[in-house]
């Protein structure tokens, strides 16, 4: 088998001619012609190679025959070639599966086998000198430590030099290394970091774990936690701060504040993890489960959002706490304000809420007894205005409490927000609160007075804010609410309430109170030493007082359900109270501490003497003999009060020095608590039915008392002082000053405060009339501004209110003040309107596209409907046609109109018809000088010109025709009707066209003219026209001269060279006029175009 | 503080009703009380009579923020909403996004929703709608705009956008001291 190369061939040759002509040496297995071509496609030259089974002698042959001999245009050039690629590749493959076939062997083994052959173990030849050859082994040494290596030749980069190593001649600087035992071999070394199953390791490792689900917590874990965390927070909460904690329990005992109070306390991990938690259950909760795949959820528009946190908590609460949910207000309401009155400085108080200082002033008034400017009844109105007003603020705190309940219904962050405040409260408190407490060590007088004095104990606070409902209301602006809440249940004891369920607890509660301060009392050992001063000339005692009366009037205000008097009395013993304790203040210390000590003796049991007494003197209250009873009013006051704080002071020491939480204790403060919570609703539906009741009474006094005579109008019911001036509008003030010791009682009866304005609380009651007299500055509405500034200045007769000082427009301060709460309604519903409007235009414009889109007509479903108006557009409209026949008849008549003047011709052309023969006859008559041609002639001509309508002849007979008409009057007056005319013109036209001489008179000389004229036109033409009578042609005749004209039309009339200078001429001045014309058309488009 | 103009109105009316569509009427016309749209600081605040009587005793530049502030005004009179108006949009919302809890996160730090974080969606919502975004546990988290419809939703690759944020709570935190 041999491949040939053979070149030089012919561009002609074929494979086959190549197979025939080898073919003699050999078979030729393979032929394969190439034939190198140029670009344009010639080819160039054309070689082949065959495969051939050729011998030797026969290839030397062959060599010797074909080489360089031409055949067919090229000289053969015959050469052995290589071996196709292809047969190459075939064997080269055929080897690799050979190879494969065979055992590999690698040259290491091989190596080794070898040298170990020549007695070398493991490369390792013992006892051998370092540079000794192996034996049968090239290239191969013993080196140090009897290791065979192998010399290796270095061929450096680049260079021919060859760098021979022999690891025999360096083996000086090996040295051996320790050995130790556990190599790791590198190939099993891996990217693994050593250090077991830590997160950050396996991070390292590139190990991420996977999404953490967390722990789902039972409830009763978190209630645990729950639990857990309050305790821990009370154990390390500063002393200051207990308090605080303490509103958290009061948070945690409302339903609804429960999980935010968690939620903001603090940022430990178990709270988080307890939200976690929460999370957790709510997820288990929900009923459909989320996919966690990549399927999509497409939600329907009318998917409900369960909102299990925005409104699910709010929600959620208001079915819980359905009863509470008011009192819950209350307590969050309570909570902030005692938070506020804790924040505050004392001193303020007074200051700021003129509530609360009001009826302390009007004390101080009293206790001024030389201040005669102030009168008696001004000042008892205004005590009066005081408690109406905490009446008032009462009605209008529950009204908006509803309000604002109605309101938070709507927004959901009703938690958070009080939450938040209570935080807020607790970071201001701890600032605020140092000085609360620290007050009271300052002043050291009666050890046991100053230890009741600053009672805060949350347990009784709490049982007292539970207690007591409506104090917290009145006092929502009242800052000091905790302190009289004990005085309250003092009262309650005192008076006796009416329905026994509510006293129990409270006595039970003081009780309970009491048990708590002798358990606590050991614990504190610093608080005994101090003392602070019940009724000390301090601020904070002066604080203390108005809230005091405000308390007890409006528990007294709860406490009446029974009897006008009873209430009458308890608020005038609150005023007295009030007023004595101002004595005291004002009064020397030793006073007070006789007061004090009378107080510190008397115990719980002897209140209710002391309470008839009170009553007793509130009786005698107008005789003005009060000095000694009030004295003794106001030590039973003090004593309970006292009592009431002594509770809390006791208890106090638990705030500051908090010991570890005791269960006992907290058993019983839930037991109270409840107790409370009982007693709170019953208390509201007493109080309820007491509003009901104080109600229908008001209304029976109004009706019984029209005729009272009520002092200044400052803070009257409109009613009444409506009436009074109605019956004295004249000498008002003279009246009531006159009737004032009458009506003392009945008045202090009508309003609570109203005694309080008798009750000098000293001897020096000088100020007889002159403090009675009406000032007229304070009447009106004004007047009433200037009072209650004056009020707010206080007692300070620096600031009192001189006439000077009184607003003269009292009209117009009226409208004003009933005006702008109108408008400013009014301009809400307005912009409400507005609003609406504007919402409404929008979507009107955007509503009305997707109705377009959406609406979907059901063709088949459409009944014609007569009564609807828009199906109107369904019927067929039957007026048409007659709208089609009235255009036919207007047609029609049209069409009469326009066959009127059509008759009227026919008639003219019978009537030239006629006039023919009357033109022949008259003829005939008249000229008989002219020619028989003539006449003939005049009959062609009228057949001729009626026919082809030729104008002269046209003008003839019309000209005829009218001078017929004209001729005659009577002929005139025919013209309308046809037969008439005919048979007239006939007649007419047989006699009178040339028999009437008159006719040719008459007429004008130019009408004879005319008539002359046609008539010689017509007979020049008759002239040239005798012969075509014989031959009639229809429009031409012979000879006709428009024959002879027409051609000259067809004709150059001027010569070719006087035409062209013609046109010269005219040229220019066309060129101007074209000109002229196409500037004026540019310049009229020109506007166009702008505009 | 003052009302709003009728322009002003109409601006914000747009753009409430491209989240909560007709039910602005509810927050118009509420049967709980009087509400009003208050502008102040160029910022819309939402409140009630009783609180709009309220905040008239506080002077002009001492008033920080009255009721729930809506949004605010830009120069060129456009109105943005703020993550403040969420608690009025998010119960009225006609269109709504839920987010996987994994995508929270990223949504809260006030990237957009991906198809990846995209757990479930308000059938018909069309391209660039407003949109609530919520939790898969209900919790609103923010809002913004649709960037693709429902459908287009289904198909697209899971790292193409799918909402635009617009405002979330983290701005709560993020920007605090703006919000008000």
């Amino acid at each position: 088998m041999k491949r040939l190369f053979i070149g030089g061939l012919g561009h002609t040759v074929s494979e086959k001619d190549l197979k025939d002509r080898f073919g003699k040496f050999g078979d030729v297995s393979d032929v394969e012609i190439i034939t190198r071509k140029d670009d344009r496609g010639n080819p160039l030259k054309t070689f082949g190679y065959i495969n051939i089974n050729i011998t030797d002698a026969q290839y030397k042959r062959c060599m010797g025959v074909l080489n360089k001999s031409t055949w067919k245009g090229g000289s053969l050039l015959i050469e052995s070639a290589k071996e196709s690629f292809l047969h190459r590749l075939a064997e080269e493959r055929q080897q690799i599966v050979e190879q494969a076939k065979t055992p590999k062997i690698s040259p290491l083994e091989k190596v080794g086998e070898s040298l170990k052959a020549a007695g070398v173990e493991n490369f390792h030849l013992k006892a051998a000198v370092p540079g000794t050859e192996i034996p049968g082994h090239k290239d191969w040494v013993v080196s140090k430590f009897g290791r065979v290596l192998p010399v290796l030749n270095l061929k450096c980069n680049g260079k021919k030099k060859v760098f021979k190593y022999d690891p025999s001649k360096h083996c000086h600087n090996i040295k051996r290394l320790e050995m130790t035992d556990d190599v790791t071999p590198v190939s099993q070394l891996t990217w693994e970091v050593p250090g077991g199953d830590d997160e950050i390791s396996k991070k390292r490792k590139g190990e991420f774990p996977r999404q953490k689900t967390c722990p789902k917590r039972s409830k009763a874990d978190m209630d645990s936690l729950i639990s857990l965390f309050t305790q821990n927070n009370g154990i390390t909460a500063s002393p200051f701060e207990k308090q605080q904690n303490q509103l958290g329990a009061n948070g945690n005992q409302r339903p609804a504040g429960k999980k935010s109070v968690y939620v903001f306390d603090s940022d430990s991990e178990g709270e988080i993890r307890m939200l976690i938690a929460q999370e957790h259950l709510r997820k288990t909760n929900q009923t459909f489960t989320e996919d966690d795949d990549d399927n999509l959820e497409v939600v329907g528009d009318d998917f409900v959002v369960k909102s299990n946190v925005m409104l699910g908590n709010a929600e959620h609460d208001a079915v819980k706490s359905l009863l509470h949910s008011k009192d819950d207000e209350e307590y969050d309401s309570a909570d902030t304000d005692e938070i506020l009155a804790q924040r505050k400085p004392l001193g303020a108080d007074k200051s700021k809420d003129v509530e609360a200082a009001q009826p302390s002033q009007d004390a101080q008034k009293k206790s001024r007894k030389k201040q005669e400017n102030v009168e008696v009844k001004p000042v008892s109105s205004s005590s009066d205005s005081g408690s109406d007003e905490a009446s008032n603020d009462d009605d209008d705190d529950s009204s908006v409490d509803s309000e604002y309940e109605a309101m938070m219904d709507n927004c959901y962050r009703l938690d958070l927000s009080l939450a938040d405040l209570e935080n807020l409260a607790k970071k201001a408190e701890v600032a605020s609160g140092g000085e609360n407490e620290e007050e009271p060590n300052e002043n050291p007088k009666t050890p046991s007075a100053s230890r009741k004095r600053k009672g805060n104990n949350p347990e009784d606070i709490l049982a007292s804010i539970l207690g007591d409902e409506t104090p917290e209301k009145e006092n929502k602006k009242n800052l000091v609410t905790q302190v009289p809440l004990p005085a309250f249940i003092g009262t309650k004891d005192l008076f006796g309430d009416p329905s026994p369920g509510p006293s129990e607890p409270s006595l039970k509660r003081s009780v309970q109170s009491l048990d708590s301060n002798s358990e606590v009392g050991p614990k504190r050992p610093k608080q005994d030493k101090p003392s602070v001063s019940m009724n000390k000339s301090q601020p904070s005692t002066r604080a203390n007082i108005p809230v005091h009366k405000v308390s007890n009037s409006s528990s007294s205000s709860e406490d009446d359900s029974s009897s006008e008097e009873s209430d009458l009395t308890e608020n005038e013993d609150n005023q007295d109270i009030v007023k004595n304790l101002k004595t005291t203040h004002s009064s020397p210390l030793g006073d007070e501490k006789k007061t004090v000590g009378a107080n510190k003796s008397n115990s719980p049991n002897k209140k209710v003497p002391k309470k008839t007494n009170s009553s007793r003197s509130s009786s005698s209250d107008s005789s003005s003999e009060e000095s000694e009873t009030e004295d003794q009013i106001s030590t039973t006051h003090l004593k309970s009060s006292s009592s009431s704080t002594s509770k809390k002071v006791d208890s106090c020491p638990t705030v500051f020095h908090p010991t570890v939480p005791d269960a006992r204790k907290r058993q019983q403060d839930n037991q109270k608590r409840l107790a409370a919570q009982e007693q709170r609703l019953k208390e509201t539906e007493q109080q309820k039915k007491m509003i009901q009741g104080a109600l229908s009474n008001v209304d029976a006094v109004n009706t019984n008392r029209a005729k009272h005579i009520v002092f200044d109008s400052d803070e009257d019911d409109d009613e009444t002082s409506n009436k009074l001036q109605d019956e004295q509008p004249a000498s008002q003030k003279n009246t009531l000053f006159e009737e004032d010791s009458e009506s003392e009682l009945e008045d202090s009866q009508e309003k609570s405060g109203g005694t309080k304005l008798f009750e000098s609380d000293d001897d020096d009651d000088d100020g007889g009339t002159d403090r009675f007299q009406i000032k007229p500055q304070f009447e009106g509405k004004a007047g009433r501004k200037l009072m209650a500034l004056q009020s707010r200045f206080g007692a300070d007769s620096r600031f009192q209110m001189g006439s000077r000082f009184l607003e003269s427009d009292d009209d117009k301060e009226v409208e004003d003040e009933t005006a702008p709460p109108k408008n400013a309604e009014e301009e809400l519903l307005e912009e409400k309107k507005k609003n609406l409007d504007i919402l409404q235009s929008i979507f009107k414009t955007s509503r009305v596209e997707p109705a377009k889109a959406k609406m979907f007509k059901d063709v088949s479903a459409l009944h014609y409907d007569p009564t609807r108006k828009d199906h109107a557009a369904f019927e067929c409209k039957t007026k048409q046609p007659n709208v089609t026949d009235s255009k036919a008849a207007r047609r029609k008549k049209r069409e009469e109109a326009e066959k009127v003047p059509e008759v009227s011709k026919e008639i003219y052309f019978d009537v030239s018809a006629d006039l023919k023969n009357v033109f022949g006859t008259p003829k005939d008559n008249q000229d008989e000088t002219e020619t028989r041609n003539e006449i003939l002639w005049d009959e062609e001509v009228e057949d001729q010109e009626n026919e082809t309508t030729d104008a002269q002849t046209h003008e003839d007979a019309s000209s005829g025709f009218q001078f017929s008409f004209f001729g005659s009057d009577a002929v005139a007056e025919t013209t309308s009707k046809t037969d008439e005319y005919k048979a007239e013109t006939l007649k007419g036209a047989k006699f009178s066209w040339q028999a009437d001489p008159r006719f040719q008179d008459s007429s004008s000389d130019e009408e004879g003219v005319d008539e002359v004229e046609p008539d010689q036109s017509a007979f020049s033409k008759t002239i040239e026209e005798p012969t075509p009578a014989k031959k009639t042609f229809f429009f031409f005749f012979v000879d006709d001269e428009r024959l002879k004209e027409g051609p000259g039309m067809f004709y150059r009339s001027v010569a070719l060279g006087e035409q062209k200078e013609a046109w010269e001429e005219t040229r220019s001045s066309l060129q101007e006029e074209y000109r002229k014309k196409h500037r004026d058309a540019k310049r009229r488009q020109r506007p166009t175009v702008k505009t | 503080m003052r009302p709003l103009t009728e322009e002003e109105t109409k601006t914000m009316f747009e753009k409430l009703s491209k989240y909560i569509g007709e039910n602005i009427k509810l927050l118009v016309d509420r049967p709980d009380g009087t509400y009003c749209f208050r502008l102040h600081n160029d910022r819309v605040y939402y409140m009630s009579e009783k609180m709009l009587k309220l905040a008239t005793n506080i002077a002009r530049n001492k008033l920080v923020s009255v009721g729930t502030c809506f949004g605010k005004f830009t120069k060129t009179q456009k109105f943005r909403l703020h993550i403040t108006a969420l608690d009025f949009l998010a119960p009225y919302a006609k269109f709504k996004v839920w987010v996987k809890p994994g995508a929270e996160q990223s949504f809260l730090y006030g990237n957009h929703v991906l198809k990846s974080g995209l757990g479930r969606i308000t059938e018909n919502t069309a391209q660039y709608q407003g949109v609530v975004v919520y939790s898969m546990a209900d919790v609103p988290l923010g809002f913004g705009v649709a960037a693709k419809t429902t459908q287009e939703c289904r198909k697209v690759d899971p790292m193409s956008i799918v909402v635009f944020h617009q405002a979330d709570v983290g701005e709560f935190i993020r920007s605090e001291d703006t919000l008000t």
